[in-house]
């Protein structure tokens, strides 16, 4: 409810939370295939269910075992909040940091209206002028993996060796499926822009354009990057002064400086 | 800079403007404390994920914590795997026995039944009301209180600050830069940046005024001086001393910085591995070894420290405590009131301070967890007040929302 659909201001009291593990009581699963009772993974166990009546966001849930929690999960996914919390987030991850009230508002009455439709919210969303809008074109600051991928995926490097990838990660505050909040990393300027992780950035982009980063497995070896076809890849993104700096600098450092250059720093 | 920042700036100056014609205006007094004798520091230690505090500081008189927690509770002192007697009432954790030199030096306090008066069981609603220190404040902040710290701390540097860790926690999150000492004993290996050519290039790209190029920048004063403060520690690793990795290693290299370069005057770290609901275990086991960790890293900060010591205060804090009662697993569950650490030169330590609120039902916190009598708040203020001598109206920087109600607590000499 705090971190997957309501959110924390999203009207529910501690006495929902209760309500919720009773209603949720008996749901587990199998760590390992065992003989007679087959796959492992999801299970309902009626034996460890609790029964009784709840009430739950302002609903009495008649106790009956498994259909409560289909119940519950209905209600949680109905709710303005839910529609409202993932509809910011939407806006957030393809908009700005600080996404328009009135864009979110709209995704909301798309996703109420569509019973939750996902494709349909992008759809509004993808759709919008906000979206569209020039002022957020490569406006949004890219977060560590973001900026790992998109440099990987720039040079066309052939990775075999993943080490160096995964410690930058590390490294830059974002290790790979190491997120220590259930809710997951965020994606805004505020959380990633820091002294330190401009610092990190810089060095992986250079080591990645040297051909320092052994992203092949040995004993293959990586090369120093082309500059000419890293150019052409990103097209002319670059503003004047950093082009200006790019041709003032040694030809050995300028792949280095356009994966590090500000303009690559944002999507 | 952002708007905020330059009304706060400019009204800051005006402020000092006006105290010069008076005889002892801010200028003068802070004229006064750089040039008293050694800085004072502040590190603070963040466990996540809500330690037992229930079980680092015992209240071992107690018969309803042993009847709630038969499993999990650590004996009276004298007893097998017992607890450390500390004052007669309270005993510490037996596997936090490196810490009862500093006990007996009366540079250690405990503040128990302290913490947070929001009534949140949520760890990250919790640490952020906590690292924030804007609780009650409509509106909120994005900042949080050790950098608003900065704000108000005088002779701004790259360093100022230290990290240790790889992103910034939201508690020192804000306008001011803070530096950071990567985890572990890679915290000095050298990076393409540190190369003159190499940082040149990226100079002139990053040479405007907008936040992408300030990060960069000070991302680049901050790498330069880790790097000459580290430079002793890489030439003895040389010599055939392997440093300690984990919490011990972190915690020596900060103090090590510490130590070496004055300007270095806030560090802080943060711990994980708390959150014990299950298999807690009691003397021994999951939160022993997680203490025993925590015991030893802060005895090498201590020793680390050497002469610093004294001008230091180490603050331990959680974002909440943890049931009164064991669960079902072994351990115990997401709770209210805490104890709370404070060692140093300057605190009045052999002491566990706080009004202990009992562990019966009727006073319990809900009927279930350790009530708050101190609110985290007043240890900081008084700490801000007593060893940063913070004026009224920093403190009110700091703490925006909150007046102390306990501006009375001995926890300075």
């Amino acid at each position: 409810m705090e971190l997957h659909t309501l959110g924390v201001k999203g009207g529910y009291t501690q006495k929902d939370v209760a309500a919720l593990a009773k209603i949720l009581t008996g749901w587990t699963f199998r760590r390992t295939e065992q003989p007679n009772v087959g796959q492992y993974g999801f299970y309902f166990d009626a034996k460890r269910h609790d029964y009784s009546d709840k009430v739950f966001m302002g609903q009495t849930i008649k106790g009956s075992g498994i259909a409560e929690g289909e119940q519950a999960l209905d209600i949680l996914a109905k709710h303005p909040a839910t529609a409202r919390r993932i509809s910011y987030q939407l806006s957030q991850y393809f908009v700005a940091d600080q996404p328009p009230q009135a864009l979110v508002e709209r995704l909301s009455q798309t996703f109420l209206s569509t019973d939750g439709n996902i494709r349909e919210v992008l759809n509004t969303l993808f759709r919008s002028p906000e979206f569209w809008d020039s002022r957020v074109y490569n406006a949004k600051f890219k977060t560590p993996y973001q900026y790992a991928v998109s440099s990987l995926r720039a040079t066309g490097a052939e990775v075999t060796n993943f080490r160096p990838v995964v410690g930058f990660l590390q490294q830059a505050g974002m290790p790979l499926y190491g997120c220590l909040a259930p809710d997951g990393y965020k994606n805004t300027q505020e959380s990633w822009l820091n002294p330190d992780g401009m610092t990190r950035r810089i060095s992986f982009a250079t080591a990645l354009a040297s051909g320092r980063l052994p992203l092949l497995a040995p004993p293959a070896v990586s090369s120093a990057l082309e500059v000419t076809q890293l150019s052409n890849t990103l097209g002319n993104s670059f503003s004047v002064k950093t082009k200006q700096a790019i041709a003032a600098s040694p030809p050995s450092l300028r792949a280095a400086l356009m994966l590090g250059s500000p303009e690559f720093m944002r999507r | 800079m952002n708007r905020r920042y330059f009304l706060q700036q400019a009204g800051f100056t005006a402020c000092s403007a006006l105290a010069t014609i008076g005889t002892h205006g801010w200028i003068a007094r802070s004229a006064a404390q750089s040039s008293s004798s050694a800085p004072k520091r502040l590190i603070v230690i963040f466990l996540r994920g809500a330690v037992d505090g229930l079980n680092v500081v015992v209240p071992y008189r107690e018969a309803a914590y042993y009847e709630r927690r038969p499993r999990i509770a650590i004996p009276q002192p004298n007893k097998v795997g017992g607890a450390l007697d500390l004052d007669g009432q309270f005993g510490l954790h037996p596997a936090l026995a490196p810490l009862i030199p500093l006990w007996q030096q009366k540079s250690l306090a405990f503040i128990h039944a302290s913490g947070s008066p929001a009534p949140t069981r949520s760890h990250f609603e919790a640490q952020d009301n906590m690292e924030r220190g804007t609780l009650g404040l409509s509106g909120g902040t994005q900042d949080g209180w050790m950098n608003r710290l900065l704000g108000v701390m005088s002779g701004r540097n790259p360093i100022q600050a230290v990290n240790v860790g790889n992103t910034t926690p939201r508690i020192l999150a804000g306008r001011v830069p803070v530096a950071t000492l990567a985890l572990g004993r890679g915290a000095a290996r050298p990076l393409p940046i540190d190369r003159p050519q190499i940082a040149a290039a990226f100079d002139s790209l990053y040479s405007s005024t907008d936040a992408v190029s300030q990060a960069y920048k000070e991302g680049r004063l901050a790498r330069k001086a880790i790097l000459s403060n580290l430079d002793a520690e890489t030439t003895m690793a040389n010599n055939g001393a392997p440093l300690p990795n984990g919490f011990g290693g972190d915690a020596r290299r900060l103090a090590q910085m510490m130590v070496k370069d004055t300007r270095v005057k806030l560090g802080f770290m943060a711990l994980g591995g708390w959150d014990t609901h299950v298999n807690q275990g009691a003397s021994q086991g999951q939160l022993a070894r997680n203490l025993e960790q925590l015991g030893k890293g802060l005895a090498v900060l201590q020793t680390t420290l050497g002469s610093v010591y004294k001008d230091t205060t180490i603050l331990v804090m959680s974002e909440f405590g943890r049931t009164a009662h064991e669960n079902g697993d072994g351990g115990t569950d997401h709770g209210h009131g805490n104890v709370m650490w404070l060692l140093g030169g300057g605190v009045r330590g052999g002491k566990v301070y706080g009004d202990w609120p009992g562990l019966s039902t009727n006073q319990l916190h809900e009927k279930r967890d350790l009530a708050v009598t101190t609110d985290f708040r007043d240890v900081i203020a008084v700490m801000l007040e007593r060893h940063l001598t913070l004026s009224d109206s920093n403190l009110s920087q700091i703490l925006p929302s909150y007046r102390p109600l306990q501006r009375n607590l001995p926890l300075y000499s």
